[in-house]
């Protein structure tokens, strides 16, 4: 199992649920090499689809209930009591979980999330969550890098 | 709590349904007194802010009462304001609307049998259990929900909340090499509904046979984006004649309203709708059913997960069919001109009949709107169910009775969020 997968995960018609996919597309206009970022709502299927194959997955998520901006770097495990949005579709820790019990999961999984303030109708971020979009797409960036390394030093 | 005359079971939320509700039954001597589906989410007011808008705008607004089955409230809301306005679509587009709704059909009913529905059968609390021991099984629910998914976003515009649909029609329709993919990956999804099929009619099926009185629509083909309203036990009627049949009351318990039927309970759903249209389903959705051990009707609401995958083969391939029959429309929608007057529209939704009524002004804007969706028919239904299972039950523990309401309840695959305009469970027995 080889390859990096960055997943900005949000809806960005929610404001600040945006800033997921805001990452992505930051980290795609970079152009990365050998690193496939990709933008998805959190559903299912298409998120078992996102990371299938890869060694490593870096979530990008926006969480409520901060301090709108902070950006941090964590564990699926600190996702684990997340409640999925609809009843009718399961959490991202749930789909980790349905991947795993279906063979269908990364090796490892790195979660970055952004507090975030507002998560109403409409589209842009908050100022806060804005001004933080620099800091996420650096935390990805640092994972990426120090991936990068641990393959160089591996083959060497 | 438990004793000899009298127990209560009580759970804080019913999972693996849609919004949030409760389930409050009182039992005495093993009768149940009190049966009540509290549905406690906000009622949402979705007729309320209707009034006033432009008569363009239903099917967009109504669409987000459900991130199921949007297209169901965009096709029943084209339907009702259509008929007021007095426009007749062109043939292909209504075989692309009736294309789009076979793929919120499929894609909704995989996610409740596989991710929803299955773990109750198998003795799994959900699907990542489910998985463990049935990987083949989960891979293709997950394939078969991928394929409805993409035929929304292909004819609708995206998957949750389809952009494309308009008054009339679509704002763009798809040339045939757009559609050629997607028959790809329906002939797959065949087989895979067929397999469905096979897979859900193994499982055991509590002893349950229903009374109720049977709503669907019917039509040439076995009705989905339009049709008659047709009934088991009376005579039909016009659609313009629902509201005087079927009765919306305010119960104390709960936030949705409760419907009946000329002043009974009755059922939609897919137990009706196949067992008012079997003789419309293809022969190869009917071989499916009958190896399935289905009849020419199913009264039993536990063997709704055999119905639900029967109907997936039929929309499959239904949708195979409009798709090698199809012709670009010459224009992607007729113009609808507005016109005072009052038009009512109905379609099967995943859950059943769902019904939109809409008065016009002179004005083109709204000036009164009626919804009437599936789970609040069929919450007295339900009610109805939950008494006989405590009652055939009573025997059981109350972990094990609790879990058998929870299962009663999700055979009707109730979208709370739909009908609030809805569960923790509480089971009282004395």
């Amino acid at each position: 199992m080889t390859g990096l997968v960055v997943i900005g995960i949000g809806n960005s018609f929610r404001r600040d649920d945006g800033v997921g996919p805001a990452v992505a597309a930051e980290l795609i206009a970079r152009g990365l090499d050998g690193v496939r970022v990709i933008t998805c709502a959190a559903e299912t299927a298409a998120l078992l689809d996102a990371w299938d194959g890869a060694a490593l997955a870096v979530l990008v998520d926006a969480v409520l209930g901060g301090e709108p901006g902070r950006v941090r770097r964590c564990s699926l495990d600190y996702l684990a009591d997340a409640v999925p949005v609809s009843s009718h579709d399961l959490s991202v820790r749930q789909a980790y979980d349905l991947g795993r019990a279906l063979g269908r999961a990364p090796q490892s999984v790195l979660v970055v999330t952004v507090d975030v303030a507002d998560t109403g109708h409409g589209q842009g971020l908050s100022p806060a969550v804005q001004a933080a979009l620099p800091d996420a797409v650096r935390a990805v960036l640092a994972i990426v890098l120090k991936q990068a390394d641990e393959a160089a030093h591996q083959q060497s | 709590m438990s004793s000899a005359r009298s127990r209560t079971i009580r759970v804080g939320a019913l999972t693996r349904v849609e919004g949030e509700g409760a389930l409050h039954v009182e039992m005495r001597d093993g009768v149940p007194e009190v049966v009540e589906l509290n549905i406690y989410e906000p009622p949402r007011f979705f007729e309320a802010f209707l009034r006033g808008r432009a008569y363009t705008e239903p099917p967009d607004i109504t669409a987000r009462i459900c991130g199921i089955c949007p297209v169901a409230y965009q096709v029943s809301a084209c339907n009702a304001i259509e008929q007021a306005c007095g426009v007749t679509l062109d043939p292909e587009l209504i075989a692309l609307r009736r294309l789009l709704y076979c793929g919120e059909w499929i894609h909704s009913h995989a996610l409740h049998i596989y991710m929803l529905h299955a773990p109750d059968f198998l003795g799994a609390p959900d699907v990542i259990a489910v998985a463990r021991d049935h990987r083949e099984a989960v891979e293709r629910g997950l394939s078969l929900k991928k394929a409805g998914n993409r035929l929304m976003e292909l004819i609708g515009g995206r998957s949750i909340h389809p952009v494309n649909v308009r008054l009339g029609g679509f704002y763009s329709v798809p040339t045939r090499a757009d559609l050629a993919p997607m028959a790809e990956q329906l002939r797959r999804a065949l087989d895979d509904a067929l397999a469905c099929v096979e897979w859900v009619a193994a499982f055991d099926f509590p002893d349950l046979t229903v009374d109720h009185e049977l709503l669907a629509l019917r039509a040439e083909r076995y009705a989905i984006e339009d049709g008659a309203i047709a009934r088991s036990d009376g005579p039909a009627f016009g659609i313009a004649e629902f509201s005087d049949h079927v009765r919306e009351t305010h119960v104390p318990h709960s936030t949705a309203l409760h419907a009946t039927l000329d002043g009974r309970r009755h059922l939609t759903g897919p137990l009706a709708r196949y067992t008012l249209n079997h003789d419309t389903l293809s022969p190869l959705a009917r071989e499916a059913a009958t190896a399935a051990g289905l009849g020419s009707e199913c009264r039993n609401p536990f063997r709704s997960i055999v119905v639900r995958a029967v109907e997936v083969v039929y929309a499959v391939q239904e949708a195979l069919r409009i798709i090698e029959n199809y012709q670009r429309p010459a224009r992607p929608y007729v113009p609808v001109e507005a016109r005072p007057g009052i038009g009512h529209g109905v379609s099967e939704a995943p859950r059943g009949l769902l019904y939109h009524r809409y008065e016009i002004d002179e004005a083109g804007l709204i000036k009164a709107a009626v919804i009437v969706p599936p789970t609040s028919q069929n919450q007295a239904a339900i009610e109805d169910d939950l008494a006989r299972v405590v009652v055939a039950d009573g025997g059981l523990d109350d972990a094990a009775l609790t879990a058998m309401c929870e299962r009663t309840i999700r055979n009707y695959d109730p979208c709370i969020s739909c009908a609030t305009h809805f569960l923790t469970l509480r089971v009282t027995r004395r």
